[in-house]
This record gives structure tokens, C-alpha cells and sequence, in this order.
């Protein structure tokens, strides 16, 4: 009996070793797929994150973020600078606040602008764009310290070695696409899509109320509040743009992350929109239902700018509608 | 606890150890109490308060039944026993169905929705357990088997956990004889137990499971669908039913031969049938076993005088109890109906098969069996249509718009990444070379005449290739768990 079992761990164990050898291969010993392309930004929004110094003005977030703000106007506006690290949701949340932390300061303003996907479900820790980020930034792994992410990273692994041994026989760059490293600005914005026409958005995404709210998201943000607050930082919440198709279409769910994370010990005072308030026409999005385009990015810019002089004392707020109000 | 959790596989070596470690004359206490705490471990009292009922009183009266002279004495306990199975069976099939219909089909006639939503109640294993009792007090009755005198034992026939949420379905000769006798650890047997599970997850985890995300999206939302997609989807359905299920009964197979016991093998390459009568004899053999025995026969007996016209109700019957065994659902008892016409339809052609062939000039052979095989094959999987359709109106869209065009096809097979699709191909392929290398007990024995290292390679694959391409994070239910 003991020989049977000796011998099935040492198998097991072998198999697992010679998977986290691979793993291991891929990320430390093959080069990144391509260079070139929408997630190796992450390396400029972490060197700018880095190099700026403060006070500034950091603004966490998914696509939503690099897609549809304008922060060069922000930097005007509100004289400090800005860095953009909005990037993509498939990343996580809890990613995005654990690599931020480090960078923030006394007088930072971090503005926090979690898609609604990110309080359903396990989306918090990530999917596979996470695997793309710590391939391109060993920095990143510092950041990984949940057995969540860690089941991400073994449920990902097979596609990023597939994708890596891929690239190592085709080498393709992404390099004139919009989806690209050098579509972003000085700030981190996205700025190639301005030029183009609005695309078919193809999803509105999954119907949020479906899946489990996940309590973790709003542990994991207010222990970020506590964080920023504790260096004499400011922190507050934004609603993500919307399309206003995919906004009826989860407006359970969107109430739901909205009434949650206002009645949330810590979270509440420093939620500074309704939902409603980032709430867009169809026709300003450019392809998904969270990217702006046009003038519209303009307007949620602008949103975003009144929002901030709240913060600074600048000017007096606009009051924002609650959901369900006339 | 199922077999695909992580809680499962810290379970399984807990109690082996134990039991190995244990007095042989308390070794079914530990297998009992660890059988109850698998069975517990779903998290729902009336389960084990419907597993006490119905051990409680098959013990008593097959006691009776066994100690009774009087044939009117036994026959009347005999049916008290089948009534209280059938109602515990019935009454927890109610039960669950009052929680799974919460949300009724939009057509309203998707189920047999007879009572509202309440609060949510399994009934894994009961359709199992319940119909074994009822074969244990036939076989006492009949006197082909005896009763079981010490009350733990019996518990632990109806029970082991290996067995008890999907079956197999055990007779009571067959396995309470292997609970009676000492255990002796056998390594063969045990290396073969660990390689079937092995392969259990291989066809759960690999394949069964991957095939998932292409059938349930389209079988979910049939709307969205049209054509080609849906003969895929049907073709994808029946090998992954065949792998899921399959894919348990080794897991099931192989952690009981760990113990020592040989458990009924339920399939046997149920696809390569060249009639439905014989896709039934590979497919589900513990149950096909079951209703042969203790519903067709009777009730041919019955129709006796009807000749085959008796023999063709009788089938149609049998299958439609087949059908409710499976669940209160329309989809169902469609699904036995087809079954048990097709078998019907067989008793009027059988005789006059071999004039037709002669007829047709179609010669036995190997273009014949495989022709045999395409239809058999094609019937099964119209009947999978019902069986898997939310709704018979479901059901009945696909079967009017699968010959409507390509459909969405391109939509479905790119809906995951294209590394999944060759997973499944290759999985698959290893399987159909498996199947080539002849019936199970010809592969270990190949396998084990092999030298130390090809041995040990074979070993180190199969986890490795099992933790690569495993489906962890998304692990689907066993398709026969929900009956």
C-alpha cells in the first residue's frame, strides 16, 4: 500500500514539477510574444508611474481608462500631472491596486475606476492578460500574493506558452494597429481610435447579476483607502463609462456594485458618481461598450475634472443625479 | 463531494489508509462512516434522512421476506418494500424538481412543473440506492439472493461511496458477498484502480468537460443557433454524455477496487452498437440490466399472450419508466418513448431482417456493420436531443432548423480559443487508439508486460498531459449526478 502510494506522489509530483518547469520557462526564459503590441504599454504606464513625481494625479482602472479620458486636459485643468494607468480588465483589480500602492504618495490623488465585470465572479484576480503583464514585467510577480491569482496564472499558463511558442516561429507585430504599445500618449490615454470611425460594439458583455458578487473587491478597496489615506493621499471612486445599451442591460448588477460599495464602511464617502452620471448614447463608443470616442470622451473628461476640483477645493461640485431619480 | 474535487482526492487516500490500516473485523465500520460522510458532505439532511429510510426498512424487510413462509405474506411485504422505495424516490425526484423548476421553460411545458420554487434539494444517488433496494428485496422474494443478516454490512451495500451517487447498480449477490469477505491488499489490483481513475479524469476533466463549452452555449440558447451548429452540437452532446459518465463510472470502478471490490462495468464502447438493443448492452449496463430484469421481464410475462404485439408494449413501457427514472421532465419521457419504440420497431423488423438484406443485396460484413453502426448511432443521438433540450420546444426547434443552413457554426467553434479544439481532437484521438488496443483487461495486461521505464513514462504522461489539459476552473457537474 505505502509502495502504491509512494509511487503515485512521486508521479504526481514529477508531473507537476515538469509543469511549473514549463511555466516557469515561459515567463523567465522565452521573450514576450510581441513587443509591439496593446499590453506591453504596461511597461510605459508602470515607468511613468514611476518617473512622475508627486503630487500627481493616478488613475487606476481597465480599457474604459485609456480608452475615454483626456488627460492632458486633466493636467490643465487641475495643475498636476496625470498618469493614465488604465490598460485592461482581464488584468484584475486587485493587480492593479497592489502595483499602484507602492507609487503612492503625500498629496497623490488616486482616482479608482473599477469596471463592473471586476465585482463579479473571480474577475477581481484577473484572466489571462495577467499572465501577458507579469511575461513582460517580473517586477509584476512582487504584486502576486493571492492563491486566486495563482489559480489564474495555472489556468492561463497553457494559453500564454501556446501563444509564446507560437510567436517564436511567427513573428508578428502589432505595430500600426490601434490595438497597439505606441497608440497611447505621453499620459497613457489611447489616443489612436480618435481618428477612426466607431466600429460595431460586438458585445455588451454577460448579464453581471448572473454571477456572485465578490465581497473581496471591496475588502481589497478599502484596504487601498486605508493605505492611500495613511500617506496622506486622496482616494476616490469613479463609475466607469458606459454604453447606455449595456448599462439597461446590467442595471441589476450596476446597482448592485453601485448600493454596495456606497453602503460600505470606508468605500462610501469617497464614491464620488452614480453610475447614471457615466452613462453615454451607443453611438460615442468606439467598439466595446466601455470605450469612448469623439466628443463624448470629452464630456466624461469633463466629468472626471469636476469630480477632481472637488477634491482639490478648486471650484464647487456639480451635484450628481442618484439612479432612479427624475 | 465530487469525484472531480480536490476534496475528493484528500478524501479517497484518508480512507484507504485507514482502512488499510484498520482490523479487518472493523473495516466496514470505517468504510461505512467514511461512505456517510462522502454522502453528507453534499450538504443536505433529507439525503441522508431518504438513505436511512430506505436502508432501515429494505434491512427489516428483506429480513421478513427471507424468514417469511406464507406466499402472500412475502408478496404483500415484498410490495410494501417497492412502496416505500418508490415513494422516498418519487418524494425526493418532487422535491429536487420543485427546486430546479423554479424558472419554468418560457413554452411552460419545458417540465412537469407541478409545484412552485421552494428552497433547494438534491436527490444524487437516490434513483440508485432506491432501485437497488427494490432488486435486493425482488431477489430475496424471488430467492435468487438472501438477506443480509448484519444491519452495517447491508448499509454498506446500499452506501459505498464509490458507487452511491451514480452506480453502478449493484445486485446484492454480486456485491455484498465482496463486503462479507476479508480484505487482502492486492497491488495489481490496485495499480489497476489507480490507473482507472486516472483515466476517469482523463475522459471527465480532458474531454468531457471541454466538449461542455461548446454544447451548452447552443443547447442553453437555441435561438441564437440554426443548422449545421446543431448536428455538431448533438454529435458533441453524445461523446460528451458517453465521457462524462463514462469517465465516472472509472473513478467510481477504481476507487472500489482500491478496497478490494469489483464493481459492475457499465459501458462497453457504446457507439460501435449495431442496434439499439445493443447500444443497450454497452451503454448504462448496471441499469439496462436493472429494467430488463425487474420491469421488462414482469411485464412480458403480463403481456405474455400478446406475442409480439405484448412484447413491443412491454418495451415501449420499460423505457418509459426509464425515461421518469431519469427525471419528471417531458425531455425525458420523450427520450425513453423514442428508446422504447425504436426497440418496439426492432421486434417487428428483426425477423424479416435477413430477407430485407437479401432483397437489397447487402451482404454481412464490414460495410453492413458499419452501416448498422451510422444508424444506431444517428438514432441514439435523436433521442440525446430530448434528453438534453431545456425543453421539448427546444428540442423541437433544433429538430426543424438543423437542416437550415451552416447556421452560426464558425461563431461556436471560435467561441474558445483554437488550442481547445486540438486538445479535444488529440484527446479524442488517444482514446480511439486506446479503443484499437483491444478490450480493458488486454491493455493493462500490455501495459504491465512493458519494461520499468515505458511504464513509468505511460505514468508521468497521462498526469502530466491530465494536469495540463485538465479542466480545473470550470468544472462541470456529472451529467448523470442530476438523476
Amino acid at each position: 500500500m505505502i509502495k502504491l502510494f509512494l509511487k503515485t506522489a512521486s508521479v504526481l509530483l514529477l508531473a507537476l514539477l515538469t509543469y511549473a518547469l514549463m511555466v516557469f520557462a515561459v515567463f523567465f526564459w522565452l521573450p514576450y510574444m510581441d513587443s509591439a503590441d496593446y499590453m506591453s504599454a504596461i511597461l510605459d504606464k508602470d515607468r511613468l508611474l514611476r518617473d512622475t513625481p508627486s503630487p500627481k494625479i493616478v488613475f487606476v482602472g481597465a480599457s474604459n481608462l485609456a480608452f475615454s479620458l483626456d488627460s492632458e486636459r486633466v493636467q490643465s485643468a487641475i495643475h498636476l500631472p496625470v498618469v493614465n494607468l488604465g490598460l485592461h480588465g482581464g488584468i484584475g483589480l486587485k493587480y492593479m491596486l497592489d502595483s499602484t500602492r507602492p507609487y503612492v504618495k503625500k498629496g497623490d490623488i488616486v482616482v479608482l475606476v473599477p469596471e463592473y465585470e471586476e465585482f463579479f465572479g473571480e474577475r477581481h484576480y484577473g484572466e489571462a492578460p495577467l499572465l501577458n503583464v507579469l511575461h513582460l514585467s517580473r517586477e509584476g510577480w512582487r504584486h502576486i500574493d493571492s492563491v486566486h491569482q495563482y489559480r489564474v496564472i495555472w489556468r492561463y499558463a497553457l494559453t500564454e506558452m501556446k501563444d509564446t511558442i507560437h510567436a517564436v516561429y511567427k513573428r508578428s507585430s502589432s505595430s500600426g494597429k490601434i490595438y497597439s504599445r505606441e497608440s497611447f500618449n505621453r499620459f497613457g490615454d489611447m489616443v489612436a481610435h480618435l481618428k477612426e470611425k466607431p466600429r460595431k460594439i460586438e458585445s455588451y458583455g454577460v448579464p453581471l447579476e448572473n454571477e456572485k458578487f465578490n465581497d473581496r473587491v471591496l475588502v481589497d478597496l478599502e484596504k487601498f483607502r486605508e493605505y492611500s489615506e495613511g500617506n496622506r493621499a486622496a482616494v476616490l471612486i469613479l463609475s466607469p463609462s458606459i454604453a447606455e445599451s449595456a448599462f439597461k442591460m446590467n442595471h441589476a448588477g450596476i446597482q448592485e456594485v453601485y448600493d454596495r460599495i456606497r453602503t460600505y464602511d470606508g468605500l462610501g464617502a469617497i464614491q464620488k458618481s452614480t453610475p447614471e452620471d457615466y452613462v453615454f448614447p451607443d453611438n460615442c463608443f468606439f467598439d466595446t461598450a466601455y470605450h469612448l470616442t469623439g466628443t463624448c470622451r470629452e464630456t466624461r473628461t469633463e466629468k472626471v475634472i469636476m469630480a477632481l476640483r472637488e477634491i482639490t477645493g478648486q471650484r464647487k461640485p456639480v451635484s450628481t443625479r442618484r439612479i432612479g431619480s427624475p | 463531494m465530487p469525484f472531480n474535487s480536490l476534496q475528493y482526492f484528500l478524501f479517497l487516500p484518508s480512507v484507504l489508509l485507514l482502512f488499510h490500516f484498520t482490523r479487518d473485523r472493523w473495516r466496514w465500520v470505517v468504510l461505512l462512516l467514511g461512505s456517510l460522510g462522502f454522502y453528507a458532505a453534499l450538504g443536505d439532511p433529507y439525503l441522508l434522512a431518504a438513505l436511512a429510510t430506505v436502508t432501515m426498512t429494505t434491512y427489516v424487510l428483506g429480513i421478513r421476506i427471507g424468514g417469511t413462509r406464507s406466499p402472500r405474506g412475502k408478496t404483500a411485504l415484498l410490495w410494501i418494500g417497492i412502496a416505500i422505495n418508490l415513494l422516498v424516490l418519487i418524494s425526493m425526484k418532487i422535491l429536487h424538481s420543485m427546486t430546479v423548476t423554479g424558472n419554468p421553460s418560457p413554452s411552460g411545458i419545458g417540465r412537469l412543473d407541478l409545484f412552485p420554487a421552494t428552497g433547494s434539494i438534491l436527490a444524487i444517488g437516490v434513483s440508485y440506492y432506491t432501485i437497488q433496494a427494490i432488486s435486493y428485496l425482488v431477489d430475496i422474494y424471488l430467492e435468487t439472493g438472501e438477506a443480509e443478516s448484519h444491519p452495517g454490512r447491508f448499509a454498506l451495500y446500499l452506501s459505498v461511496f464509490p458507487k452511491i451517487l451514480q452506480g453502478p447498480i449493484e445486485r446484492g449477490r454480486d456485491l455484498i458477498p465482496q463486503l462479507r469477505s476479508p480484505y487482502v491488499f492486492d497491488y495489481a489490483g490496485a495499480r489497476v484502480g489507480m490507473l482507472r481513475i486516472a483515466g476517469g479524469l482523463f475522459k471527465k476533466m480532458v474531454i468531457a468537460d471541454r466538449l461542455a463549452q461548446y454544447v451548452n452555449p447552443v443547447y442553453d440558447n437555441v435561438h441564437a443557433y440554426s443548422g449545421v451548429v446543431f448536428i455538431v452540437a448533438t454529435y458533441l452532446y453524445a461523446l460528451q454524455i458517453y465521457y462524462d459518465f463514462s469517465g465516472y463510472t472509472d473513478i467510481a470502478l477504481g476507487s472500489a477496487r482500491l478496497f478490494g471490490i469489483r464493481l459492475t462495468e457499465n459501458f462497453r464502447n457504446p457507439y460501435t452498437a449495431t442496434s439499439i438493443a445493443d447500444f443497450w448492452r454497452r451503454w448504462h449496463i448496471s441499469f439496462s440490466r436493472w429494467i430488463l430484469d425487474y420491469i421488462f421481464r414482469p411485464l412480458q410475462m403480463k403481456f405474455r399472450h400478446g406475442g409480439t404485439g405484448g412484447t413491443a408494449v412491454a418495451l415501449i413501457l420499460t423505457f418509459l419508466a426509464s425515461g421518469f427514472w431519469h427525471g419528471f421532465g417531458w425531455g425525458f419521457v420523450v427520450w425513453g418513448l423514442l428508446h422504447g419504440l425504436f426497440l418496439a420497431c426492432s421486434v417487428y423488423y428483426k425477423p424479416h431482417q435477413r430477407s430485407i438484406y437479401q432483397k437489397l443485396a447487402v451482404t454481412a460484413g464490414w460495410k453492413s456493420a458499419i452501416w448498422q453502426r451510422f444508424i444506431t448511432f444517428h438514432l441514439v443521438c435523436l433521442a440525446w436531443i430530448f434528453f438534453r433540450a431545456n425543453s421539448i420546444t427546444d428540442a423541437g426547434y433544433i429538430l426543424t432548423h438543423m437542416f437550415t443552413g451552416t447556421g452560426k457554426i464558425a461563431r461556436l467553434l471560435t467561441s474558445h480559443e483554437r488550442l481547445e479544439i486540438w486538445i479535444c481532437v488529440l484527446s479524442l484521438g488517444i482514446m480511439a487508439f486506446l479503443y484499437h488496443l483491444g478490450n480493458r483487461r488486454d491493455k493493462w495486461d500490455y501495459l504491465f508486460s512493458k519494461p520499468a521505464a515505458v511504464r513509468w513514462c505511460f505514468y508521468y504522461a497521462t498526469a502530466l498531459y491530465i494536469l495540463m489539459f485538465g479542466k480545473y476552473f470550470s468544472p462541470q457537474t456529472f451529467i448523470y449526478g442530476k438523476f
